[in-house]
């Protein structure tokens, strides 16, 4: 997969990258005989792509295992329950005080992402064309791509963060690829 | 601005009913029927709404005496907020938090330390941020050093690792968003004690040690809420702030998700009080929240709001 590349490429990248790591069990089993996680920390990071004028703001961090938990607290059990491998997570900022929150989540298979995503999304917010699917509601926009969930959150819900928030979007998808 | 406040005279909800108590003119002119807040029969909870969070907090504890009745001049004050999440109505707004601060410095404390440090971006997202930039510096972080505490009155939880300051300040605030959450649907006050601990051993515990086997994150929640209402026997606040600011009403405790605007704060001595007042904030009665429930029956406090007496004010 195209991850796979960009583990090469980020190599570099590791040594200044903020990887969570939190050994110990999860409270429930994983599924299993799904898809091999496609990338380690280092590949995983390059997904946090920008598109102007959004310019990441601080490192991106890489939660692997338990540490989700110190990420989203409860909100771990979702992921956890379907799958969970790792999870991004970066801020945005576009110089003019908007800011966007993008969190990646890789789940072990495909169909992790599909419940996940269903949980998350339901059928409420707007069918947006990215990805594999993809709904826009007034300041968030959760995707997925194959294994992948992305939610891009923002601060405000102004047309300026939205605009933004369906631009990176679409390039996070892209960096990602999917099933398409 | 503040001379309607140092009156420190306010309208008791004293109605079971709890009608609603507007003042108007000012941030807390028009008064009817005054009372001496901090002062027996004065109000344990203070619910101050309009557009400005950060002077809803001042009106708030103002209602309720003052910060200097909670934070003795040269005091260490431990504020556990609930900054753990970053996206809109999941975490405290900087505005409640930084009024937090400024009330503790302006009491004298001699320490302020935060549990948790806020998330990236945070304090960006508040105007007031550069102006009072020296509170932000004020509030250090504490080192997360834990220490076992017995729980011999617990019930699900006989110990808990918790930040040694929540033993060791002088003064502990409890300062929280009331939200959705999907474990327990509504958290606020007591769950934020939580936040005084590390996810493993003790969180971990109150979500699957009843049942150590179970697929599910929130597989009992007797046992969670049972688990938080023990562990707020191990310090009562001194004092909550509950910020229902903007606040998710739906994919809590992380979201995003959908979001209400009470635009209100409210304050009170007394943790049980702030949830079974902030529940309404969720269209939720206090009874379908088991953990206030139980905290009541261990003596954390009361959910009887008439007794607890409350003050409601509207503030621009």
């Amino acid at each position: 997969m195209a991850v796979h590349m960009r583990a090469l490429k980020t190599a570099l990248v590791i040594a200044s990258l903020g990887v969570v790591v939190q050994c110990g069990g999860v409270p429930g089993p994983r599924e299993t005989g799904g898809e091999t996680p496609a990338a380690g920390p280092a590949g995983f990071v390059a997904a946090a792509v920008t598109v102007d004028p959004w310019r990441l703001d601080g490192e991106p961090q890489v939660h692997v295992g338990d540490a989700l938990f110190e990420l989203i607290n409860g909100g771990a059990e979702l992921y956890h329950r379907h799958g969970f491998v790792q999870a991004l997570s970066a801020e945005y900022a576009d110089g003019d005080g908007r800011s966007i929150a993008l969190e990646i989540f890789e789940m072990s298979n495909v169909e992790g992402a599909r419940r996940v995503f269903a949980e998350k999304a339901g059928g409420s917010g707007e069918a947006v064309d990215l990805g594999d699917e993809a709904r826009l509601e007034s300041y968030y926009m959760n995707l997925r791509t194959g294994p992948y969930l992305v939610t891009l959150t923002g601060f405000e819900g102004d047309p300026g963060t939205t605009e933004g928030i369906v631009a990176l979007a679409g390039a996070v998808a892209a960096e990602l690829g999917g099933e398409r | 601005m503040t001379d309607g406040i140092t009156r420190r005279r306010f309208i008791t909800d004293s109605a079971a009913a709890g009608a609603a108590v507007t003042v108007g003119g000012g941030l807390l002119g028009g008064l009817t029927s005054p009372l001496v807040a901090g002062e027996p029969g004065g109000p344990g909870l203070a619910a101050v709404s309009g557009p400005d969070g950060f002077l809803n907090t001042i009106a708030a504890v103002e209602a309720l005496g003052g910060m200097a009745r909670f934070v003795p001049k040269g005091s260490r004050v431990l504020v556990n907020a609930n900054t753990a999440f970053k996206h809109r109505g999941s975490i405290v707004s900087p505005e409640v938090l930084l009024a937090t601060l400024d009330l503790c410095v302006k009491a004298g404390a001699a320490e302020i330390w935060l549990v948790k440090g806020a998330p990236d971006g945070y304090w960006g997202r508040t105007p007031r941020a550069a102006d009072h930039q020296r509170l932000v510096d004020a509030a250090r972080v504490s080192e997360r050093e834990l220490e076992v505490v017995r729980i011999p009155a617990g019930v699900a939880l006989k110990e808990a690792h918790v930040d040694r300051r929540l033993l060791s300040a002088d003064v502990l605030l409890n300062v929280t968003i009331a939200k959705h959450h999907k474990g327990c649907s509504f958290t606020g006050a007591l769950k934020n004690a939580m936040g005084a601990c590390p996810h493993d051993p003790t969180c971990r515990y109150f979500h699957v040690g009843a049942n150590p086997d179970s697929t599910d994150w929130y597989p009992n929640l007797e046992h969670m809420s049972q688990c938080i209402a023990d562990l707020n026997l191990v310090r009562r606040p001194d004092l909550c702030i509950l910020d229902a600011g903007v606040i998710l009403t739906s994919n809590g405790p992380s979201g995003p998700g959908e979001l209400a605007s009470p635009n209100a704060v409210v304050a009170s001595v007394d943790p049980v009080a702030a949830d079974a007042y902030g529940t309404r904030y969720l269209g939720l009665e206090p009874a379908a929240v088991p953990m206030i429930g139980k905290s009541e029956k261990h003596g954390v406090g009361r959910a009887d709001l008439a007794a607890v007496g409350v003050l409601e004010s509207r503030l621009g």
